[in-house]
């Protein structure tokens, strides 16, 4: 059994939680306010709410009778009028927009850099100040390939695997603390697991941003195949059940 | 906004549902929120009676299967008005709040036990 220093409890372990928890807090306020900033466009917005009321039509096209369904349906998929089918303004193609549009860039990278930079500068912040320090010991076993993960900056051969530094610390309280975030804010808060999975899948497609063309398509697929049934008529067979 | 919902039951008389996403999204919220609290509360629990290893683990799950026996009694041992189905109160996010767990019982058990 190793002794710690409760000074090491007062002023290494408690303190970097501390700052944790704060930092969340204004990682969470930051991010609101620049995205309280930017006006979505009017392009957006009506492509948007295109595709609502489409999808309003499929979740309630039993209220409406056959007639009435086709010519919505119509207005939407019709071969040469049909709104689905109109040119997409380029700038709702995030192909074309990354070429043409530098805002959304610059979006992105600021996005980006209000969820990494706080991440990046506490990390290196415990890294500078806390290196080397024996934290705690986390109760339950590991095996012992988790030593080298656990304990860097701690180079004792010996020394028990539960025992871990303050980088390991770090990163505990990185994950764990996403809940009480979550509880503070009352609402959802940056998940750091989901952002180091965007990162993962950065090279997929453009992250953010509107699809229109490949949303258009797919809301005109569904709704051609969609099975119309008319439910009105059988109202009064089901209130009399 | 509310939704109407098919389903077949069982015996294949086909049942007619109104949800309303917003509703079921709120309470969805609660619940994850919910197990937040409870896997802090009990996270410093177990870290406060030291327990350890596989004790502690197994508590979590204790501690999570009362908070959704508490929800059940609270909701009358129905479902239907709150939530979308049995899964939803008895699995979901249960190993969402697991880091939230082990966080505080480390943090509790290190303060108590450790230094």
């Amino acid at each position: 059994m190793l002794m710690l220093d409760p000074n090491v409890r007062n002023w290494v372990m408690i303190p970097i939680t501390f700052a944790m928890l704060l930092i969340g807090v204004l990682r969470h306020l930051v991010s609101k306010l620049m995205r309280g900033s930017s006006t979505p466009k009017i392009k957006t917005i009506q492509a948007k709410q295109l595709i609502q009321r489409s999808q309003y039509l499929r979740a309630h096209s039993g209220f409406l009778n056959r007639a009435a369904f086709n010519q919505r349906k119509e207005f939407f998929c019709e071969k040469e009028k049909g709104a689905f089918l109109q040119k997409v303004d380029p700038s709702l193609n995030p192909q074309q927009a990354m070429m043409s549009d530098p805002s959304m860039l610059s979006d992105m990278l600021t996005k980006n850099l209000t969820m990494i930079v706080p991440q990046f500068v506490t990390g290196a912040w415990v890294n500078f100040f806390f290196s080397g320090f024996v934290v705690a010991k986390v109760p339950f076993p590991l095996t012992q390939k988790f030593k080298l993960m656990l304990q860097r900056g701690v180079d004792l051969s010996s020394l028990d695997v539960t025992y871990i530094s303050s980088l390991s610390w770090y990163f505990l309280n990185l994950f764990g603390m996403q809940g009480l975030l979550q509880l503070i804010m009352g609402e959802k808060t940056f998940d750091d697991t989901q952002v180091m999975q965007q990162q993962m899948s950065m090279g997929a497609g453009p992250a953010g941003g509107l699809d229109a063309p490949n949303l258009f398509k797919a809301e005109k697929d569904q709704l051609e195949m969609m099975q119309h049934t008319y439910r009105v008529d059988k109202f009064v067979e089901l209130a009399a059940k | 906004m509310a939704r109407l919902v098919a389903s077949k039951r069982e015996d294949g008389t086909i049942e007619k549902e109104l949800f309303s996403p917003e509703s079921l999204k709120q309470n969805a919220v609660s619940l994850t929120n919910g197990r937040t609290i409870i896997a802090i509360a009990g996270g410093i629990t177990s870290g406060i009676l030291g327990l350890t290893g596989l004790q502690g683990g197994l508590c979590y799950f204790v501690y999570m299967l009362l908070f959704t026996l508490t929800l059940v009694l609270k909701l009358g041992w129905k479902y239907e008005p709150y939530f979308a189905s049995w899964n939803q109160i008895c699995v979901d996010g249960i190993f969402g709040s697991i880091t939230t767990y082990i966080l505080f019982w480390t943090l509790a058990y290190n303060s108590v036990h450790v230094f």
